[in-house]
């Protein structure tokens, strides 16, 4: 009797071993992945950072303005060539 | 030999299947004490494995710990970014970019081929003596070049130079250049602030690095951590009151002024009325925060915040509205301000035009030295240089920005009567053009001064009443007569808009006695004038050109920049004038 027993808490045992490293293994790799998405993300921000800075240079007033002038041939807009509307409900 | 003979025997007896206690060996009787070495070598062996667990499991497990942790775990560097900078819609004004900052061991350089020396250097854009220049060191540890940029490095490394290292660091870009960079300021090499918001925000703006014990597995891999993580802490973003838009409009403008008239440099600054918040801060020169290798202490000076200056006339509206305010002169006030001169103790006081006959208004429209005089000298000294302090000339400026000056007023009991008609025209004090702009507070808002702020509020702050709302209305209408036919500054007018201002022609003060041919025109303003939404002041320094009072220096730079940051700011037209004739009289007019 206390032999079946035995062998019954033995192959418990080693089960219980195996899932143990199995499940170690299987950590470690999830942590790798995770590893691997922060440092994605990381990268990503560090991209962000760069297109913010890109659009702002692209976009600077200078840049526009010189654009504007040069490719365009537009000119800056005065009082006497604007038309003022004024919603009724305002007055 | 007899041991051998035995052996033999007891197989041939066990192979015979002689039975086990009738074996012939054991017959054989031995000597008791080789059984009792046997014995003794035995538990020696066993003692001697006994100590040896002791000495590793108990005497050197942290050594042995030690070393095997050397082994598989690393700790690594979290680094943390320099927080960014914005302007008040989030247009990026300043930001961190990794980068890396090559280093060298010089001695094991030395052994590297020369062809990969010389195409190192290519990359670092150095030429091959530079190089070895920097490479002939005693030294263990040379930085080769600092801040290169990613891709580079990249190339760098792939040449598998021995000693040739890399380090993450970080540079800092200024997208817009030289027409932010009095504001924003830049850091160094090592990321500190140096100069402007970038000096006075450091401790906010920095990051903290982290760093965090890990486990890596055979192929660098991380695969655990053991320890707990020193979080990273990134700096905190920065979002400015600046708005880029009125701020380039500022820059250029100043720019302008300076090449049309000369000028040795200018300045500009754009306040919020209703927040308190500098909308525009702009200097001329300047220069490029990306690229300081020609860096001048003259293009470094920030004139708004930093140069004191004698404002001249457009310090009148302070001693003339605490006249109203105190009662002692009412708008329609008459003063008699004569031919255009008058003797105060022994010095002379002089108008550029006689006026005779003239009311309080009149005095600010036309700008009468002796009539703000006699105005001056009805009042204690005492009045008036406290209200000069409550708008806060002679204060030190609390406004977070590292290197502003107060600006100089003397203790009223030193006054003399001829200095206190000299102060009432902005002659013998000195103020900074942004303690200047602020001032104009109380004329623009009813009355009360709030202080100033270089970052995007929430909500405006409470302001402090130095006048009554009464006073203010009545100065707003004299100042904007200012700019009104037959007032000193025709030249600041909008199109479309009612705005008002005074201006201010100051002689520069050249070895402690007044120069004839260096001036400082200037330009106090605000628009529009049914709800004043910006103060706008302007300073341009020493014009070299025959025009050089501040009306038709300052005066056009005002009313050009004021047009374009309404527009822009879609504040709705409050005068249906959209075309500006000058009068030819008025357009001569003083200061």
């Amino acid at each position: 009797m206390s032999g079946k027993i035995n062998l019954v808490l033995t192959i418990l045992l080693v089960a219980c071993g195996l899932s143990l490293v199995n499940a170690q293994y299987q950590a470690r790799h999830l942590f790798i992945e995770l590893e691997r998405t922060q440092s994605q993300a990381r990268q990503l921000d560090i991209e962000w950072a760069q297109l913010q800075l890109d659009q702002s240079t692209l976009g600077k007033h200078a840049r526009i303005e010189e654009i504007a002038r040069r490719d365009l041939n537009m000119t800056p807009l005065t009082a006497a060539r604007t038309q003022y509307l004024t919603p009724e409900a305002s007055k | 030999m007899s041991r051998g003979s035995n052996l033999n025997t007891s197989r041939v007896a066990a192979s015979k299947g002689v039975a086990f206690s009738r074996s012939p060996v054991l017959a054989v009787r031995l000597p008791t004490w080789r059984s009792r070495v046997v014995l003794f070598v035995l538990f020696a062996a066993f003692a001697a494995l006994a100590g040896r667990a002791l000495w590793l499991q108990g005497l050197s497990t942290q050594f042995l710990q030690k070393q095997g942790e050397i082994r598989y775990a690393r700790t690594i560097e979290l680094p943390a970014t320099r927080g960014k900078i914005t302007d008040r819609d989030g247009q990026v004004l300043a930001s961190s970019v990794p980068v890396k900052a090559i280093w060298a061991i010089p001695d094991d350089v030395q052994e590297a081929p020369p062809a990969k020396l010389k195409q190192l250097a290519r990359l670092l854009e150095m030429s091959d003596a530079e190089l070895q220049k920097k490479l002939d060191s005693d030294r263990n540890f040379v930085y080769l070049k600092r801040q290169v940029e990613q891709d580079v490095a990249d190339q760098i490394t792939k040449l598998e130079i021995e000693g040739i290292q890399t380090r993450k660091e970080y540079k800092r870009f200024y997208p817009q250049g030289e027409v932010t960079t009095h504001v924003v300021g830049f850091t160094n090499v090592e990321d500190q602030g140096q100069e402007s918001m970038e000096l006075a925000q450091q401790k906010t703006l920095q990051g903290v690095t982290g760093s965090r014990r890990v486990i890596k597995d055979r192929l660098g891999r991380i695969v655990e951590d053991i320890e707990s993580v020193r979080e990273p802490h990134d700096g905190k973003d920065l979002t400015l009151s600046i708005d880029s838009k009125i701020q380039y409009i500022a820059f250029t403008q100043v720019k302008d002024a300076v090449e049309k008239f000369h000028a040795k440099a200018g300045a500009a600054v754009v306040l919020d009325v209703h927040t308190g918040e500098v909308l525009a801060l702009a200097n001329w020169p300047t220069y490029n925060p990306n690229d300081r290798s020609k860096l001048t202490g003259e293009q470094l000076r920030n004139r708004v915040m930093t140069d004191t200056f004698e404002p001249g006339s457009s310090l009148k509206p302070f001693t003339v509205g605490l006249a109203l305010d105190e009662g002692r002169v009412k708008p329609h006030t008459m003063f008699d301000t004569g031919a255009g001169s008058m003797v105060i103790a022994d010095r002379v006081i002089h108008d550029t035009h006689p006026h005779y006959m003239i009311d309080v208004q009149t005095i600010i429209q036309k700008s009468s030295n002796i009539g703000t005089s006699k105005i001056a000298l009805g009042m204690p000294a005492e009045d008036m240089w406290e209200m000069f302090t409550k708008v806060g000339f002679g204060q030190q400026p609390k406004w977070g920005f590292p290197g502003a000056v107060a600006g100089r007023v003397r203790p009223y009991k030193s006054w003399r009567p001829i200095e206190q008609a000299n102060m009432s025209f902005g002659q013998g004090i000195s103020v900074s053009l942004i303690q200047l702009a602020r001032a104009y507070m109380i004329f623009a808002r009813n009355g009360d001064i709030i202080p100033l702020s270089f970052q995007k509020l929430q909500e405006a702050p409470h302001g402090t009443q130095v006048v009554s709302a009464k006073t203010a209305a009545e100065m707003r209408e004299m100042l904007e007569m200012v700019t009104q036919p037959g007032g000193s500054a025709v030249k600041a007018q909008v199109p479309g808009y009612r705005v008002g201002g005074k201006t201010g022609t100051a002689q520069k003060v050249v070895n402690g006695r007044y120069s004839q041919s260096k001036y400082i025109g200037n330009f106090v303003g605000m628009a529009p004038m049914s709800d004043p939404r910006f103060i706008i002041a302007v300073m341009i320094d020493e014009p070299g050109g025959p025009v050089h009072v501040g009306g038709d220096v300052a005066g056009p730079v005002f009313s050009a920049l004021a047009a374009q940051a309404l527009r822009a700011k879609n504040v709705a037209p409050d005068s249906d004038l959209t075309h500006i004739i000058i009068p030819e009289s008025a357009a001569q007019g003083n200061m």
